[in-house]
């Protein structure tokens, strides 16, 4: 019992004194390996080979839910960064068509100085539907605005001020079926009638009461004749795109189209004041356009 | 159970753990299906047997390797040594017993390996060491019971014969 315990220490001691000194000589990586080594690792490459492949699958098994959800995330970072973008893109558009819309009124403005006094206002509330149209302005009788005023813009004749708040006002769009505005041919200078909304959906107005015989053709333009006292007389309505006879055969109904586009209107002009002198400067206006 | 099956096991493990188990290491821990086949060998087999498969199957890691020949012979003969004295003296089949060998086997083998590879020269720092080999006890405890069934099986089978 005893001899077998002494061999089986000295066996033991053999084997650690061996393997460590074989492990002393193998610290340092080696430039030949021996005959057991190589033979190990020919035989374990093709294994090695076809587990890396198995594993590389698994690696691309699982990379694909790691990646999914990192670019669903990323995904949604770069939507909200899309539309975070889109809307300062919007209103850089916005502010842009407003600076060209507010030059193109500033000049007019400043052209229309010398025949009126004329106020800026936004249009903060468009209150259409198919029966009526109505805006809010941004301007009330605080700013000096009162019922009645003509409301403008530079293309022409926008409504009338129906309703006053002290911020605020209401505006009647002509292309309203219960406006009117007197009206003639402004090329022939005669011809009187009354230019009304055509009603309905429609973004066209009519001019009626005109008699039979009216001088008036397609192609004519239409300005306010002032015979109503609502609006001062030479502003622009719109252009004749179609002359029939009424019912009665007894007048003449012709269709406009105005210049103004209701539907897009944004900021507008309340004319608060015409100026003295500018019957005179219309009349010498038309005298040299004749 | 067949020594051949043993250290084809064997060889597998280190290919698995080289390879698929390379990329799916948790905390930088593999699994040491080695230390488990000889820590689980050992429990029926005793020390002797223990020992030597510990040696066997440590030379081949470490032949596999190229480096430190010798030094996984020692950790894993040491251990399937001593894990081999529990033989006669745990009942193998409360599965928690094997596991629990395992977990305190696999930290001892990790506490050699530290000790040996400081004596033949190598700088392996303790922080590096316990950084890796928690997780690697950790890590192969979760194949313990699996593995241990397969032992548990083939010596149930053996003695019924």
């Amino acid at each position: 019992m005893k001899k077998k315990w002494i061999k089986n220490i000295i066996v033991i001691i053999i084997i650690l004194i061996g393997l460590t000194s074989v492990a002393m000589n193998t610290i340092e990586p080696r430039e030949n390996l021996t005959i057991v080594e190589e033979g190990l690792r020919i035989v374990a490459s093709p294994f090695q080979y076809g587990l890396s492949v198995v594993s590389n699958n698994v690696k691309e098994f699982v990379s694909f839910f790691a990646d999914k959800e990192k670019l669903s995330i990323e995904n949604s970072n770069l939507r909200r960064e899309i539309g975070i973008l889109n809307n300062q893109l919007n209103q850089l558009k916005d502010a842009s068509l407003e600076n060209i819309r507010l030059k193109e009124m500033l000049d007019y403005q400043v052209e229309q100085q010398e025949n009126f006094d004329l106020q800026l206002a936004k249009i903060i509330a468009k209150n259409n539907n198919n029966l009526q149209y109505v805006v809010t302005l941004d301007q009330g009788y605080n700013d000096g605005v009162t019922t009645g005023m003509a409301v403008i813009n530079q293309f022409g004749l926008v409504g009338r001020v129906t309703v006053v708040l002290p911020n605020t006002c209401e505006v009647l769009l002509l292309v309203d079926r219960e406006s009117a505005a007197g009206a003639r041919v402004w090329e022939s200078r005669e011809t009187p009638g009354v230019v009304e909304g055509k009603g309905a959906d429609s973004q066209m107005l009519q001019m009626i009461h005109m008699p039979h015989d009216a001088d008036i053709y397609v192609g004519d333009n239409i300005v306010t004749s002032g015979l109503d006292s609502a609006f001062p007389a030479g502003i622009r309505i719109g252009t004749v795109v179609e002359i029939e006879y009424a019912a009665s055969h007894l007048t003449k109904i012709a269709t406009i189209e105005p210049y103004v586009n209701f539907s897009r209107l944004e900021e507008v002009f309340i004319l608060k004041k015409v100026q003295e002198g500018y019957i005179g400067v219309l009349s010498q206006q038309e005298d040299e356009s004749q | 159970m067949k020594i051949g099956l043993l250290f084809l096991s064997g060889f597998f493990s280190i290919m698995l753990r080289d390879t698929i188990f390379n990329d799916l290491s948790v905390a930088g821990g593999k699994p040491d299906f080695i230390l488990l086949i000889v820590v689980f060998f050992a429990i029926f087999n005793g020390s002797t047997k223990g020992g030597w498969l510990g040696l066997g199957l440590g030379l081949m890691e470490d032949l596999l390797l190229g480096r430190f020949i010798g030094i996984n012979a020692l950790c894993k003969g040491i251990i399937g040594f001593a894990v081999g004295y529990t033989e006669r003296r745990v009942y193998k089949d409360n599965f928690f017993v094997p596991i629990l060998c395992l977990l305190i086997g696999s930290l001892i083998h990790s506490a050699l390996y530290f000790i040996f590879s400081n004596v033949i020269g190598s700088t392996i720092s303790i922080v590096d060491m316990a950084s890796v080999s928690i997780p690697d006890a950790v890590y192969s405890s979760c194949f313990a019971p699996i593995i241990y069934a397969a032992f548990h099986k083939a010596h149930t089978k053996k003695e019924g014969t």
